[in-house]
């Protein structure tokens, strides 16, 4: 039985309640509702149906060509692999729960419709982008997603929610174009977009890209430019540092925005390095960057986020934090991890974003609400709890190190998987033992039992369920092996990694220790001061943001003065112009030999089509003239001006085509 | 990006636009199927605009769009053809200049093969994105302001817009509709195979 039908089902219903949503009256009818309900449900059921077939074992992926193009690079296809059929579920699922979500949170409002059809046509374009069979149809998906988030965040009233949706569009914009630069790189060297096709000629015959720098050679190997080109891209949708800035901005959105977009809008960046794996797998320099973006975003995030008043803006911070783990973990090398990372927070961070607008709206209605609850370390002090959460978030790190230098050989030699599931699997328990102890609302045995617990699960759900799942996703086993060995940081950088954490660690456990006996004992006055001074300088810093939202406030005006100042300069246009023309010196002879036919057909064409300096006429017949004639002006004059010079290019000479190539590129400028 | 004014704004846009044709059509020294599409993208999303424009300015006079603002909410029907149309000028698919810039890139070799013109392009491509969506930003959202009465479009206004909006669909999809082998597919993909 042929089963691309059902892939096709999977898109085409929230496509087909998009449509119904469009077109349907103001308010909404219920028969409307019944039909976009049915359609997410219909689409769930087909994408629940497909990773059944595709995760059977020995079932190959699910393929079929959607559109053909004479030029074979434009073609659009689907492949429905393991990897896509498990993002699709996740994306109808979720879908599907906000879509019924939002029917109650926007009642009866005025752009109901208009929000509902966004709503669906955004699940339908995710279900495209992981199904897509090549780099350019996950492309296409990528750019509207950009689109389509910012005008779901739109307001017409709300000034700050317009700015903030701009800022989303911009930041994810430069993202796309970072994506295209890669898209460009890859197709450049290996004549095709098609993942299979891409995959096996990088492999088989990787290329590189030779530049010229201050004279001197400078090689690339094109497989690392284009899968790091492919990472600046992913960055703006995964919220990365430093890109990361345009998150908080959109959290004026609706809450099912909110809950779309840290549930799986930006998870495509997670989504886009696991569906390039084979090409990232092979080129480790970018695999350690990667690890070192995660790495940073993970901490500023965590930080950023202790510091936040506001549940959604502490919410978003929460997602960048989490979005740094799993950019972590691919850089790891696990692939796989990362897809689990983020099926799980899709699903919690939904929920929470689900329940906080109705936090929020309780909150806003009841004067007790929130309610105040005791936290911090004050209290009593259990030595029990206390030794239990120093040897459960230790344990882990010393018997890391031990296998890792080998003092400790219950692993095997090839198992640098196992070992990066610990990792992570400490690190995981680690935070949930601390927040434990900080909330301290059980009697200390139970507290402990739970830490032991927590401890066991987790280990249990990293080493077991983690390891399943990436048997899933990559049967042959030595292909999730031979990320794994690409990611691997040399041990000693790793063993300072699991160090440094186990420090800091300790150092809380150590100062949980000192507050329960009244102060730090370790601390003379002055040293306790310039810690209680530097903890307030830092609170500042990450309250402010880092101060980037400045930096960049700055930076934009500091563009926008010396835009201006050219702007005004008089001089700018002749002296750029004379600039492009000195190195058309040489073409001079060639520009004598022109007919005076020619010349003044390519004055013309200038003219009509405008090109710099001769723009001036185009200019002012759209500016000046009168009713609807700019628009006729607009639409005849390029045409006219390229159907002359389409006749016009191919007698000129090559030297005069290049001086028009330099005033084109200043002109565009 | 500097202008405040929405004609001399589109006027520079669509230089930029016909700056970026003018360099791939010296670069290849003839025009290509990638041009046409390119060019004819660029026409009807300038052309497109300036007809909005002149329906806002029929209605509030030639206000900046900062005195208009929130036409979303006062005419609903203007706005979506806007929207659309910014997309279209943001180089965003299914439309035109998106189909006509990506096949002008992949047929080129120059933006890898000279990557500073290639980095120029693409950052002018960033500026018009920029330009357009903050077009469709200061007339469509943000406060509506009160003391302005707008009548929205009726049909006969509106076809030019639909129609626009349809050939520059077409125009995206058009790499798409031309059968293997038939007349459109020989005289748009001169070159084809050797790409």
């Amino acid at each position: 039985m042929e089963f691309y039908p059902i892939a096709l089902l999977v898109i085409i219903a929230p496509l087909a309640a998009s449509l119904a949503f469009l077109s349907g009256p103001n308010p909404i009818p219920p028969g409307v509702y019944r039909f976009g309900t049915m359609a997410h449900l219909l689409s769930f059921v087909a994408a629940l149906a497909l990773l059944f077939h595709v995760g059977a074992p020995g079932m190959a992926p699910v393929s079929h060509l959607l559109l053909s193009s004479p030029w074979e690079v434009l073609s659009i296809g689907l492949s429905v692999d393991r990897l896509a059929a498990v993002m699709m579920v996740l994306i109808a699922g979720i879908g599907t729960i906000i879509h019924l979500y939002s029917i109650r949170f926007m009642g009866d409002e005025k752009g109901a419709g208009r929000f509902h059809a966004l709503l669906s046509l955004t699940t339908a374009v995710l279900l495209f982008m992981v199904s897509a069979s090549s780099l350019l149809g996950l492309f296409l998906c990528w750019q509207l997603l950009s689109a389509l988030l910012a005008l779901l965040a739109y307001n017409h009233f709300h000034r700050p929610t317009a700015r903030g949706a701009f800022r989303t569009f911009i930041m994810l914009r430069a993202g796309d174009l970072f994506f295209l630069s890669g898209l460009l790189v890859a197709y450049h060297f290996y004549r095709t977009t098609e993942f299979s096709l891409l995959f096996s000629r990088a492999l088989t015959h990787p290329q590189t890209l030779v530049l010229s720098l201050a004279g001197r050679p400078l090689t690339l190997s094109a497989n690392t430019l284009a899968a790091l080109l492919i990472f600046f891209g992913a960055m703006s949708k995964s919220a990365q540092f430093p890109l990361h800035i345009w998150l908080p901005d959109s959290l004026y959105a609706p809450t099912p925005v909110h809950a779309l977009l840290h549930a799986g809008i930006i998870n495509a960046g997670g989504f886009l390095l696991n569906r390039l794996a084979p090409l990232y797998g092979h080129t480790p320099a970018t695999l350690h960057t990667i690890f070192a973006v995660g790495l940073l975003t993970a901490i500023l995030g965590a930080c950023l986020m202790l510091t936040q008043n506001d549940i959604k803006k502490t919410l978003g911070y929460s997602t960048i934090g989490q979005m740094g783990y799993m950019i972590m973990e691919c850089g790891l090398g696990a692939f796989s991890l990362a897809v689990f990372h983020l099926i799980a927070h899709g699903l919690f961070k939904a929920t929470i974003f689900l329940n906080c607008g109705n936090v929020i709206h309780k909150a806003r209605r009841d004067p007790r609400l929130p309610e105040r609850t005791e936290e911090g370390e004050g209290g009593d002090f259990s030595p029990l709890t206390w030794t239990t959460g120093l040897l459960t978030t230790l344990l882990l790190p010393l018997v890391l190190l031990l296998v890792v230098h080998g003092v400790l050989s219950i692993l095997s030699a090839d198992s640098r998987g196992a070992i990066i599931f610990l990792f992570f699997s400490w690190i995981t328990s680690a935070q949930a033992i601390l927040t434990l102890y900080r909330l301290r609302a059980l009697g200390s045995w139970k507290v402990a039992a739970i830490m032991l617990l927590t401890l066991g699960l987790v280990t249990a759900t990293y080493l077991v369920a983690v390891e399943r799942f990436t048997t899933f996703l990559y049967p042959d086993r030595t292909v999730a092996a031979s990320y794994f060995r690409a990611g691997a940081l040399p041990d000693p950088l790793f063993s300072l990694l699991i160090l440094s954490a186990s420090l800091s660690i300790l150092l809380y456990w150590i100062s949980a220790l000192g507050r329960s006996h009244g102060s730090p004992v370790w601390m003379n006055r002055k040293l306790k001061e310039g810690f209680f001074q530097l903890k307030a300088h830092l609170y500042l810093f990450f309250l402010n943001r880092l101060y980037l939202d400045r930096l960049l406030g700055r930076s934009g005006e500091l563009l926008r003065r010396g835009a201006q100042a050219l702007d005004r300069s008089r001089l700018l246009l002749p002296v750029g112009v004379l600039v492009t023309l000195l190195p058309a010196i040489g073409s001079l002879p060639s520009l004598i030999r022109l007919s005076t036919q020619s010349l003044l057909l390519l004055l013309l064409c200038a003219l009509a089509l405008p090109l710099l300096p001769l723009h001036l006429l185009y200019r002012t017949l759209l500016t000046h003239l009168p009713g609807l004639l700019p628009v006729l002006a607009a639409l005849l004059l390029p045409a006219g001006g390229f159907v002359l010079a389409s006749d016009l290019l191919p007698t000129l000479p090559p030297a005069l085509l290049d001086t028009l190539g330099h005033l084109a590129l200043f002109g565009a400028f | 990006m500097l202008q405040k004014e929405v004609l001399p704004l589109l006027a520079d846009t669509s230089l930029s636009f016909f700056s970026i044709l003018w360099w791939h059509l010296s670069r290849e020294g003839a025009a290509t199927a990638a041009d046409t599409l390119f060019a004819g993208g660029a026409t009807l999303v300038t052309a497109g605009m300036i007809l909005v424009w002149t329906r806002i300015r029929a209605r509030y006079g030639n206000l900046p769009p900062e005195r208009i603002g929130g036409l979303a909410e006062a005419m609903p029907r203007l706005a979506l053809p806007v929207i659309l149309l910014a997309m279209a000028g943001a180089g965003l698919p299914p439309f035109g200049l998106f189909s006509g810039f990506l096949m002008l890139l992949l047929g080129s070799p120059d933006p890898v093969g000279r990557p500073a013109s290639g980095l120029l392009i693409l950052f002018v491509w960033f500026l018009a994105s920029w330009t357009m969506f903050r077009l469709m930003q200061r007339l469509l959202f943000g406060e509506r302001k009160g003391e302005l009465v707008a009548r929205d479009l009726a049909g006969p206004e509106i076809a030019p817009l639909v129609l626009v909006l349809i050939v520059l669909v077409v125009l995206g999809l058009i790499p798409y509709l031309a059968p293997s082998g038939g007349a459109i597919d020989r005289a748009l993909f001169p070159g084809k195979g050797a790409a």
